[in-house]
């Protein structure tokens, strides 16, 4: 007798009726093993597209059309033909002077004459204060990649005087700018100094003492009831919600070591408590 | 004899001398002075968790001492009220506290399903060069920072909830959303640390049933799950301190006002959203409601 075996199916050792019992759950449970099979499988495909759709989230938003509406046209600045980014130095100082009111011209002229500065430097100032573009609406890289005809048509109707750009919103200006409130000018700058001075001030305060901690733990500690008390403590430091830390932080770094501070605190220290009725004690 | 015995080995009379006065004294006063001070050191490294530890207690019941003992707050009232609004004196917990068991509990529903399941496919089914791949990929979702999933949350998962259930089942702010988005960040956490569970049961419990008959799922869920079950729980319980302490999600995504309502689309703030409007918000020092 030859016995051939499928995966799954076992070897009966029982009589022949319950083989055909046996054979009928061995088809539900084979297609039960499937649908596990296919759950296991979607749920590491969740996890993919969760990934996926985060960074296509991110990239989506970073480039697109967008909808920029001039104050005064750059055409209208052209002079024989010369484009106004490619005039000289002062040809542009005599456009700002001529456009602009005086109190603007008299605070520009005393950080530095306009006459005296580069070409560049007077393109900005007429980009910003002639021209003065303004971004309007802006469209999602899918939006613009796929459908720009109705893009197009959804600029020309609610902007009419606004033209169609490509633009990239992650570009060099975009880490060398400090925050602003126009979006056109918005940059990183600020946010990325703060970000790396938290990230210095975290390695020098973590890493000794860590490491510290960790050599004495394995080295020098003698199997007591401090040590069991400091490995016990470590464990939970590493489990409690980062929002506990911050109001240790704001507790003992902030009030506590305020003395100890160089910038002014944000109120007096020796303002007394309002008189709120919750804290007020029977006199 | 006596000659070998000059050479290094101590005499009769010098052992005797060395046990009188105690084994270890000499070695001890031998050591070099700098070694104190860097043991005293290294032991202040690590006395500093005990320390944080109690500065987190002290931190806490400082600040919120006054309000437990103050007249206006009655214990009864705050585990069983309804509304909290501490500027009218009303100090119902149940608000924040049903926003956060909200939020947690669609958060575990998805990272407990999904990361078993993650688990159980990298351990069981993948090849060794897919699991090679997989795994790195699922450890970058445990990687972005919370922020950033509070504006995806926001941005992306919002307006697909809006468009799959309609606009005015759903709000802007919902806790659906945000626990959603939660589950993502804590599913890697729960698929690592089940499947380091996973993987340390013996292959020989799952040879046994395999030959018996049984199908891999029904071998990777009789057998091999309960085998796991303490490191499973254990991931289980990490993954729900998690979902409770986890701050930014929630804070960016859910809403920014204590709602009592058990429809999860809905705005509502949990506690720890709670605490960073307050914390960071304008309110004095002093007041009842800090």
């Amino acid at each position: 007798m030859k016995l051939r075996l499928a995966p799954g199916q076992g070897l009966s050792l029982r009589a022949a009726d319950s083989d055909d019992r046996f054979d009928v759950r061995l088809r539900a449970r084979q297609r039960a093993a499937t649908t596990w099979q296919v759950f296991f499988l979607v749920s590491t495909i969740v996890g993919i597209v969760a990934l996926s759709a985060l960074l296509y989230t991110i990239a989506d938003r970073s480039f697109g059309y967008v909808a920029v509406q001039n104050k005064v046209p750059p055409e209208q600045l052209t002079v024989d033909g010369v484009p106004v980014e490619q005039q000289p130095a002062a040809r542009l100082a005599s456009l700002l002077r001529e456009r602009l009111s005086s109190g603007v011209l008299r605070r520009l002229d005393s950080e530095a004459p306009l006459e005296e500065r580069s070409q560049s430097e007077l393109y900005q100032l007429v980009l910003g204060r002639v021209i003065e573009p303004e971004i309007k609406a802006s469209w999602t890289l899918t939006d613009s990649l796929i459908r720009p005809a109705a893009v197009r048509a959804q600029a020309a109707a609610k902007y009419p005087g606004a033209g169609l750009q490509f633009r990239s919103w992650l570009s060099l200006g975009f880490l060398r700018h400090p925050q602003s409130g126009t979006p056109a000018d918005a940059g990183v700058r600020t946010a990325i100094l703060g970000s790396l001075w938290t990230i210095a001030i975290t390695i020098l305060v973590a890493f000794p003492i860590g490491v510290g901690a960790a050599i004495y733990l394995e080295e020098y500690a003698a199997n007591n009831a401090l040590k069991h008390a400091i490995q016990m403590n470590i464990s939970n430091l590493a489990g409690v919600p980062s929002i506990i830390y911050g109001i240790l932080g704001l507790a003992i770094f902030v009030r506590d070591l305020e003395p100890l501070r160089a910038a002014p605190p944000s109120a007096p220290p020796t303002q007394p408590p309002p008189a709120d009725a919750a804290f007020s004690r029977p006199a | 004899m006596r000659d070998e015995l000059a050479l290094g080995a101590p005499t009769r009379g010098e052992l005797a001398r060395v046990i009188e006065s105690g084994w270890g004294t000499d070695l001890r006063r031998r050591r070099r002075a700098g070694e104190n001070l860097v043991q005293g050191f290294l032991l202040v490294c690590g006395a500093i968790s005990i320390l944080t530890t109690i500065g987190i207690v002290y931190a806490l019941v400082k600040d919120s001492l006054p309000f437990f003992t103050s007249r206006e707050f009655s214990l009864v009232e705050f585990i069983t009220g309804t509304r909290w609004q501490p500027a009218i004196n009303e100090f119902g917990i149940w608000p924040l506290v049903s926003a956060t068991l909200m939020t947690s509990a669609i958060a575990m529903l998805v990272a407990l399903s999904l990361g078993l399941g993650v688990a159980i496919y990298l351990s069981e089914y993948a090849s060794a060069r897919a699991r090679s791949v997989l795994k790195p990929v699922l450890e970058v979702l445990a990687g972005v920072p919370t922020v950033v999933y509070g504006y995806f949350a926001l941005m992306s998962m919002t307006p697909f909830l809006r468009s799959v259930f309609g606009r005015d089942v759903v709000d802007i702010y919902n806790t659906a959303s945000a626990g959603l988005v939660m589950g993502i960040l804590i599913l890697p956490l729960v698929s690592s640390m089940s499947e380091d569970a996973v993987s340390a049961v013996p292959r020989s419990l799952r040879e046994a049933a395999y030959g018996l008959g049984a199908t891999k799922p029904e071998t990777a869920l009789k057998i091999v799950l309960p085998a796991a079950m303490s490191g499973i729980s254990a991931a289980f319980i990490v993954g729900v301190s998690r979902a409770v302490g986890e701050t930014m999600i929630v804070a960016i995504a859910a809403g920014a006002g204590p709602n009592l309502t058990l429809n999860p689309f809905k705005a509502a703030e949990t506690i720890t959203g709670h605490i960073v409007r307050i914390g960071g918000g304008d309110i004095a020092y002093d007041t009842i409601d800090y």
